[in-house]
């Protein structure tokens, strides 16, 4: 059944006069609630279309980030004030309260990931820093250094051990997840590195990019074993559903592309409209996705394949 | 009925927001963020990139309001955008401070932020026109302003004032500086362009002071013209007040002819027959004579492979020649220039029966190639575009490419030019393949496999602004010592002619048959071209509006012909047979450190700057020091051993000399100086040896005037 959203009251926002560009969105892990972040807000909706209550009171002057605690009781966001600082902001979601701030820096932060157990979270920041924190005590346990432009994506790894991260400098950086040593850096993009996705196994790691490329690696070894081509513009987002094995991409152009992620093969192109598209979300669980456009006019959801 | 209400609300809200493509970007332009210093340069600064004077505003609207999650701006509290917090020096910025929060830019960029931060309007406007007034203007005194101002038309009916937001400059401080507010300020007399440059579009004001002529004086001195070209200048002088110094003597103007047309000098005999003659049209009978000599096809022939960059180190050592021939040919028929340039782009086949296709063998880069062709034949830079839009200029990164797909499969050989049944160019930034189109945004229509003919079809079509005008520039520039535009290869939409409609005028003439010695007859028979160097107290400081002859050093291959027609000893080049004349020598990697050190064009790149072609202080110190001059003066067979062998006398051998070198007899004062020396001295031999020295060394030897 197609699930068709267009959330104009969402999106709408009256304090900006005006329509708010989505920078992210996330599906919790049972994929019954949809976290959409944009401006300095982030809402909580239900991916069947009610409205889920007000916004989180986020004190981030713009949020560009959120993240979901495996076991869905906690949501990271993260962002901040340009070139003024950064942090992240732990909400528990059923009583919608601020847990924590933690994460903080000098820039905006733009990506966040929980680690698979959920007691730890590492924060991507404009700063060209990663802060890997303890979700619970709030402590900052590790700075991971060595990208030298703005760290835009980050993905810890499903077995825990490894945290990718993608940064406008065009490299990817595969970090040791227990003492945030450097394993290996990854310098084939052409462009800066939106988006990084662990396979839920961790053998495999895709990655996005302005070059309008998605690269397929081996991150034990560092070996990239394949170039998907096929995306006009700027691939800006990046989500995979396992079991159907897709690779689900937003684009400059403002399209969503479905591809293989073995044959690298775009099985459906759908267009969108003339703003970027830079949010993408897949929940395995309901087989469903959701994307919203940079113009903040659409939000939409729908079954993977149809 | 509520989404009715809606509509409404949008339209309405549309309607009051500023626009990035035409309200927002040109104010930023206007404030200094997209020029090459800050973020417009090539890699950006710190990590914002720009496009150039804002020549792909799409590409820029991303950058600013998507790219990083769109940091750059704030939609929910839009003052505290990066981008108004780093222009306004809030937060720390390399650029500095670019506006104040008080400003109207501030104030419509915030405007714009408030309403969502549209790309463009409901109405989806682009710009059309621009316009400045006053198109001209003359002031009364020095010190004086002028106000500029800039309307920009838009296709939707409505209209910009532009002028606080447009960028300036003035062709000739000297004559008029212009405010970034279009305030133009009167600093001398004289007139210049000033060029106003708003959303990639120019206009073009002249602003100006008279000079302190005589208007009567000058009335009686700007006869009623016969020529079209001395009815545009004359127009000129008396606007500006521009007293014209009077016409040049029969020995100047003999000596200049020779040497413009023909690149050598009159001999002893021609201009004792051409200063005794009382033919009243004399001057008119020999430009028509020299145009028929052989030697104006050497001369003009090797003005252009200096334009077409023809080397044997690119084309072959045998073909330069072949091709120089096949110009001769052409230039001595008159041949139709719009076909010498048709059989240059578009010849296939071997080099040597078809000459003409070296022109293709110069270089085997298709860029390259379009680029050769856009200066030599276009007078037009295109060079910028293959990167950005040129800033300056209406190229665009597009046009670029579309102009050098018609080069693309244009392949050089071993001997020739071979075509390949395929091969395009891509748009660096789009990927995709570019089909060949023309800078005027003609569309192609690609007759074949061939795309060439249709490039030659464009450019030589009645109405081309490009290839008659540039010709015709080229040729006015080498005659007159300054082109209507400068320099001349930068016919740009931003580089406004001194005299736009004589150029027109020209180049309309020169279109009617493309016929260059017509061309050079109707330029050297008008009274600007005959007028004397001699600048009286009005016009001294005209450079520009031909009230007078300007001077220009000799040509490389001039000057050496020259001086062995002067001293009467022939100058070795290379291999080549003595005897041969440098305005023969058409490869300019035959051995001469004569030529080198005159200044001749190496044919690696343009040389077309104002006087390439001389040697400047090299050659004027070798000149007085060297073997150049003292090795001819006195040698064996020269001039001066053929007169003192004839045991001629001091007299007649002081006035062959001056006639030889400077195509008049000497005046009184240097006949009696020079005849006194010969007689006081111990040696009349070196005093002879001083005078051909003396002049050889003079300045009006060396120059043309």
């Amino acid at each position: 059944m197609l699930l068709l959203l267009i959330l104009a009251g969402l999106l709408a926002m009256p304090a900006a006069g005006g329509d708010i560009p989505v920078t992210a969105l996330r599906f919790s892990p049972d994929g019954r609630i949809l976290a959409v972040a944009g401006g300095d807000r982030v809402r909580l909706l239900s991916p069947r279309g009610n409205l889920g209550g007000p916004a989180l009171p986020s004190r981030l002057a713009q949020v560009f980030a959120v993240a979901w605690s495996p076991d869905g009781k906690w949501l990271a966001a993260g962002g901040g004030r340009a070139a003024v600082m950064g942090a992240v902001e732990l909400w528990d979601v059923e009583s919608r309260s601020l847990v924590r701030t933690v994460a903080k820096s000098g820039d905006l932060v733009y990506a966040v990931a929980f680690s698979p157990d959920g007691r730890r979270l590492v924060a991507a920041s404009a700063d060209a820093g990663l802060r890997v924190v303890d979700a619970v005590g709030g402590e900052t346990r590790l700075a991971l250094a060595g990208h030298v432009g703005p760290v835009l994506s980050v993905a810890w790894s499903g077995d825990g051990r490894s945290i990718a991260s993608g940064s406008a400098d065009r490299s990817i950086r595969i970090w040791n997840a227990d003492d945030g040593k450097l394993q290996r850096a990854l310098t084939n993009h052409a462009g800066a590195v939106e988006a990084v996705v662990f396979s839920p196994d961790s053998q495999t790691l895709y990655s996005a990019s302005s070059d309008a490329t998605v690269r397929v690696w081996t991150p034990s070894t560092g070996r990239m074993k394949r170039i998907l081509r096929g995306y006009e513009q700027g691939v800006l987002a990046l989500d995979y559903a396992p079991a159907r094995q897709l690779l689900v991409a937003g684009c400059a152009d403002g399209a969503v592309r479905l591809a293989n992620a073995e044959t690298g093969q775009i099985v459906e192109t759908i267009p969108a409209g003339a703003a970027w598209l830079q949010a993408v979300a897949v929940s395995a669980d309901l087989d469903t996705m959701a994307w919203a456009d940079a113009s903040g006019r659409h939000l939409r959801v729908r079954r993977l394949l149809q | 009925m509520k989404l009715a209400w809606l509509a409404l609300a949008v339209g309405a809200l549309a309607a009051e927001t500023p626009d990035f493509a035409t309200r927002v970007q040109p104010r930023l332009v206007k404030a200094g963020c997209f020029s090459g210093a800050c973020h417009g340069a090539g890699s950006g600064q710190n990590g914002f990139k720009l496009s150039l004077l804002g020549y792909d505003a799409e590409a820029d609207y991303r950058a600013i309001v998507y790219q990083f999650r769109g940091r750059r701006v704030n939609l929910v509290r839009p003052e505290d955008s990066l981008l108004l917090k780093k222009a306004t020096f809030e937060l720390a910025h390399g650029g500095g401070k670019r506006f104040p929060a008080d400003s109207e830019t501030y104030r419509t960029a915030l405007e714009w932020l408030r309403g969502g931060a549209p790309y463009e309007s409901a109405g989806r406007r682009r710009i059309t026109a621009l316009k400045i007034t006053p198109a001209a203007s003359s002031a009364a005194r020095k010190g004086e302003r002028v106000a500029l101002r800039l309307t920009a038309a838009f296709s939707d009916g409505s209209q910009d004032d532009a002028t606080a937001y447009a960028l300036y400059w003035s062709n000739d401080d000297a004559i008029a500086k212009v405010d970034e507010t279009g305030i133009a300020t009167v600093n001398g007399a004289g007139e210049t362009a000033v060029t106003a440059r708003y959303m990639g579009l120019f206009a073009t004001a002249r602003v100006g002071l008279p000079f302190a002529g005589d208007p009567g004086q000058i009335e009686r001195a700007t006869p009623t013209a016969a020529s079209f070209i001395d009815g545009r200048i004359n127009h000129n002088l008396r606007r500006l007040r521009l007293l014209p110094s009077p016409q040049c003597t029969d020995s100047e103007f003999l000596r200049r002819a020779h040497l413009d047309i023909l690149g050598t000098l009159p001999t002893v005999e021609e201009a004792r027959a051409f200063l005794e003659s009382r033919e009243p049209d004399k001057r008119r009978s020999m430009v028509t004579a020299l145009l028929e000599r052989p030697e104006y096809a050497d001369y003009w022939s090797l003005w252009l492979l200096d334009l077409f960059r023809l080397q044997s180190k690119n084309i072959g050592e045998r073909h330069v020649p072949l091709f120089a021939g096949w110009l001769k040919d052409q230039l001595r028929a008159d041949a139709s220039f719009a076909q010498i340039a048709r059989a240059m782009l578009t010849s296939t086949g071997d080099a040597v029966r078809t000459p003409a296709l070296n022109f293709l063998r110069a270089n085997d880069n298709p860029k390259l190639l379009g680029e050769l062709a856009t200066e030599s034949l276009m007078g037009s830079r295109s060079r910028c575009a293959q990167c950005h839009d040129h800033p300056f200029d209406s190229w665009t990164q597009t046009q670029y490419h579309q102009f050098v797909s018609f080069f693309v499969r244009v392949n050089r050989t071993e001997d020739g030019i071979k075509l390949a049944d395929h091969g395009e160019i891509e748009h660096p930034k789009t990927g995709k393949r570019v089909e060949p189109g023309f800078p005027d945004g003609k569309r192609a229509v690609i007759g074949g496999e061939d795309r060439r003919p249709a490039l030659a079809d464009w450019l030589v079509e009645p109405g081309n602004r490009y290839f008659a005008r540039s010709i015709a520039n080229r040729v006015w520039a080498r005659l007159m010592g300054r082109g209507l535009i400068e320099p001349v290869d930068d016919l740009s939409a931003s580089n406004a002619p001194t005299n736009p409609e004589l150029l027109a005028d020209l180049a309309d003439f020169f279109q009617r048959g493309y016929s260059l010695k017509s061309l050079i007859r109707e330029i050297a028979n008008s009274a600007a071209y005959q007028r004397s160097a001699q600048a009286n107290p009005v016009n001294a400081p005209d450079d520009r509006f031909y009230s007078r002859a300007l001077a220009a050093p000799l040509g490389a291959y001039a000057l050496a012909d020259a001086i062995s027609q002067a001293t009467g000893v022939p100058e070795p080049f290379g291999k080549l047979p003595l005897g041969v004349r440098a305005i023969q020598v058409a490869d300019s990697n035959v051995e001469s450190y004569l030529l080198d050190v005159c200044g001749r064009c190496p044919r690696e790149a343009s040389c077309d700057l104002p006087n390439a072609g001389a040697g400047g202080v090299r050659q004027m110190l070798h000149f007085m020091n060297g073997p150049a001059i003292q090795a001819k003066i006195a040698a064996a067979g020269g001039r001066l051993d053929r007169l003192r062998s004839q045991k001629a006398a001091p007299e007649a051998m002081v006035e062959e000399f001056y006639l030889a070198a400077l195509s008049r007899p000497p005046s009184g004062p240097e006949n009696d100086y020079w005849l006194s020396r010969i007689a006081a001295g111990k040696d009349p031999g070196a005093a002879m040896e001083d005078l051909i020295w003396g002049l050889l060394n003079s300045r009006a030897f060396v120059f043309n005037r």
